[in-house]
């Protein structure tokens, strides 16, 4: 049997892959289990075989979306873009994790994977939208308390919209555009009643989102930042004080490898407070474990490889590890290892 | 079958076992292009375990496949109706720095193994370009070698011990700890790719690690002036001479065919010879054109399909530039996009076979195969797997494996 003459157009992208496994040592997934066809080689291959097989699901929809196969892939197979579609053709066939389904229902009826009703924020005119994303606004409040006190430091013109969810995750979990359609429909006509020069946001997921996966529906026609890059433009500005402990960052996935964006959250820390970088930082980065959907499904694994990344930040000099993500932030935060997201960092320090 | 699934559970646990899934086809295939069928997985800690597991599969007769990372690109790792053992949690090492010794467990990742040396000074010399993920015992059952093999010879001149489980389920343990050894059994299992037994560790010898290291590059201007330039080089004794045609040398920022060679120990005579013609490189520029080399086979092909196949032949090193033009006159009669780079130093070339059509590739490899005997040539140091019209007296080979495998369960059909 040969492998090449049995994969789907759609992803024929992956058929690059000689099968030589250098993947293997950068995916968090098969680092933790060594089980082989929970590697990224091991996902090509189960691409071909939509089978409702418990093994076989567990290939697929164990992937962190991560990205980290990428940089070591030589034949450069985009290999995250391609797992989303391998996931939707499962879907099509009903096949995937039963919490993934409840997450896409939920997603349907309240417009966010939490199921939550969402709080309503008034649409006027003004220079800046702030879209702070559902993990923030309905799990980890303090970042959006801590973006709303440095917008209002700011004294700029801002709006905060978040009716409904971007579609990162469910897009990541591979349920396509359905979701990120309505939520690029409702964005664009916030950005038309405002008249808003820029979208900020505090979540990678929906930085990643917003600016590259909605490009396909002709993209948002305002300036999309993360607020990271934000912080860098206007840190003089916050007037804020050193930070006494020393700090790391932990890249997030969507932010680093997906978006590009390593030194702004850098410039940031090393601006305020002692900076020292972990052993696996900025594109050779390790996920959290909070990525892909995986925490939804298979919880085991993504806890594993959350103790994993805490046992590299507990060897590093640090005293604190900063996050600029609202996902690494809920997921890392723990009783042994100080935790905190850059944007309360921040507005803690304001003077 | 299934009780006996249920005994070879009960060996290794439920985590560690997988059996009756789609998944097995993941187990079935290695970095060859080829695929057999994997009855279930296995993954062993110990000695221990692996005898228990070939006690019940010598008692049934069922085939057995021993699984490092399943990097191998001749096939060695491909089941055929057998069960899988994987050898990835046997991941231990200890390094003896004074003996300049090291233990380790067979799924040990030579790229750890090689890192954890480094930093005492140590160096283990042969290296495949697949070391970040690769595991120690397939490397040694493999034979494996890689560049600097003419200076330092193949895996084989380093292991000095074994631990084996027998096919019957024996524990062997030849536990040497000198740099030289008496008798043979231990060497028996380097490049026995799986059908004599299963190497659950490995002892080998390790050298200092040279200080001092640099290349030089060399624009040539085809494989005949590569050959030419070598040949009167190796007399100097580098640590490795290596060849790249130019649609690979391209992609590493060159014009031509290039040859590069590697010296680690201040070599004048080397130096005086090559200085006129050579970019030399140092320190990271250097680390970073041998890592990029190590890849070259996949760096040459991002938009079409390369197979690993007619991928790793070794020719007495007089006929080097005669068997080069010849396989360069087959792929352009079977229209394959060939592209070569080899060990010179050892005639060990490694052509990167880029076809759309798996059939014409494999056409091509088989007038590869027959052109190499003639020439009396061989496998290089990818195993043979697949590929044992390569095996000179296989008879006689078979009565060998025959004493101490009379069921033929340790991978049959491979050598």
């Amino acid at each position: 049997m040969f492998r090449s003459e049995e994969y789907n157009e759609s992803w024929k992208d992956l058929m690059k892959c000689i099968k030589c496994g250098e993947c293997m040592n950068k995916c968090p997934a098969y680092l933790i289990t060594t089980w082989e066809h929970l590697s990224p080689r091991g996902r090509v291959i189960l691409s071909n075989y939509i089978e409702n097989d418990r093994e076989v699901i567990k290939s697929i929809f164990s992937c962190f979306t991560c990205g980290a196969c990428e940089i070591n892939c030589k034949a450069e197979i985009k290999f995250t873009d391609s797992i989303e579609k391998v996931r939707g053709a499962f879907i099509t066939y009903n096949i995937n994790p039963e919490k993934h389904r409840i997450l896409a229902e939920k997603m349907e009826n309240y417009g966010n994977p939490y199921g939550e009703l969402p709080p309503n924020f008034e649409i006027d005119k003004a220079e800046l939208i702030y879209y702070p994303g559902c993990t923030t606004i309905f799990r980890e409040k303090e970042i959006f308390e801590s973006v709303i006190k440095i917008l209002n430091k700011l004294e700029d013109e801002y709006i905060i919209e978040n009716r409904y969810c971007c579609a990162s995750t469910s897009i990541r979990i591979g349920y396509g555009d359905k979701y990120a359609k309505r939520n690029f429909r409702r964005l664009r006509d916030v950005v038309e009643i405002s008249n808003a020069k820029k979208i900020i946001t505090s979540c990678p997921g929906c930085y990643r989102t917003l600016k590259r996966d909605y490009e396909k529906f002709g993209g948002l026609d305002v300036e999309i930042q993360h607020i990271t890059e934000f912080l860098c433009e206007r840190i003089e500005e916050l007037n804020v004080r050193k930070y006494l402990k020393k700090v790391t960052y932990h890249d997030s996935c969507h932010l680093g490898r997906h978006m590009g964006i390593y030194e702004e959250p850098r410039r940031v820390l090393r601006e305020i407070a002692d900076y020292v970088e972990l052993k696996r930082s900025k594109k050779d980065s390790f996920c959290c474990g909070g990525g892909g959907g995986v925490k939804v499904a298979f919880k085991d694994l993504s806890l594993a490889v959350r103790n994993e990344r805490l046992k590299e930040i507990k060897n590093s000099k640090a005293e604190e590890v900063i996050t600029a993500c609202p996902f690494c932030y809920r997921n890392l935060k723990n009783d042994e290892v100080d935790v905190k997201d850059i944007t309360i960092l921040i507005a803690e320090l304001m003077k | 079958m299934f009780q006996l699934l249920e005994s070879l559970k009960d060996v290794v646990g439920e985590d560690d076992f997988l059996s009756e899934s789609r998944a097995l086809i993941v187990y079935s295939t290695d970095a060859s292009p080829f695929f057999g069928n994997a009855l279930a997985v296995l993954r062993v800690e110990n000695a221990k375990e692996v005898s228990k597991i070939l006690r019940i599969a010598y008692e049934n007769e069922i085939a057995v496949v021993v699984r490092g990372a399943g990097t191998g690109i001749s096939g060695g790792a491909i089941p055929r109706n057998a069960i899988i053992i994987d050898t990835k949690k046997m991941n231990h090492f200890k390094i003896y720095e004074d003996d300049m010794i090291v233990v380790a467990e067979a799924g040990v990742i030579i790229g750890d193994l090689i890192s954890e040396l480094k930093k005492r000074g140590l160096f283990l010399p042969p290296e495949p370009g697949s070391a970040s993920i690769a595991t120690i015992g397939g490397f040694v059952a493999n034979g494996g070698s890689g560049k600097r093999a003419l200076k330092y010879g193949t895996i084989k001149n380093y292991l000095i011990g074994v631990e084996a489980v027998l096919p019957d389920g024996k524990i062997v343990e030849i536990d040497y700890r000198t740099h030289k050894t008496p008798g043979f059994l231990h060497s028996i299992f380097a490049g026995s790719e799986g059908t004599l037994g299963v190497i659950t560790k490995v002892i080998l010898r390790v050298i200092p690690l040279p200080e001092e290291r640099r290349t030089f590059i060399l624009e040539v201007n085809g494989f005949e002036e590569a050959y030419k330039i070598c040949k009167n080089v190796i007399k100097y004794l580098p640590e490795s001479v290596e060849y790249m045609d130019r649609s690979l040398a391209e992609k590493m920022g060159f014009s031509s065919d290039i040859i590069a060679i590697e010296d680690f120990h201040k070599n004048e005579r080397l130096f005086n010879n090559l200085k006129d013609r050579a970019i030399i490189l140092y320190g990271e520029e250097e680390d970073r054109f041998w890592k990029k080399r190590g890849f070259i086979g996949v760096i040459a092909n991002k938009d079409k399909k390369r197979y690993y196949i007619a991928d790793d032949y070794i020719v007495p090193f007089s006929k080097a530039v005669i068997f080069e033009k010849k396989l360069r006159k087959i792929a352009k009669e079977k229209e394959i996009d060939l592209k070569i780079f080899s060990h010179l130093d050892t005639a060990n070339f490694h052509p990167a076979v880029i076809s759309d059509d798996i059939e014409k590739a494999i056409d091509f490899a088989e007038s590869v195969n027959e052109l190499a005997l003639k020439f009396n040539g061989t496998i290089g140091e990818h195993g043979i797997g697949l590929r044992n019209i390569f095996i000179k007296e296989i008879g006689f080979y078979r009565r060998v494996k025959f004493c101490l495998d009379q069921k033929n369960i340790m991978n049959p059909g491979k050598i």
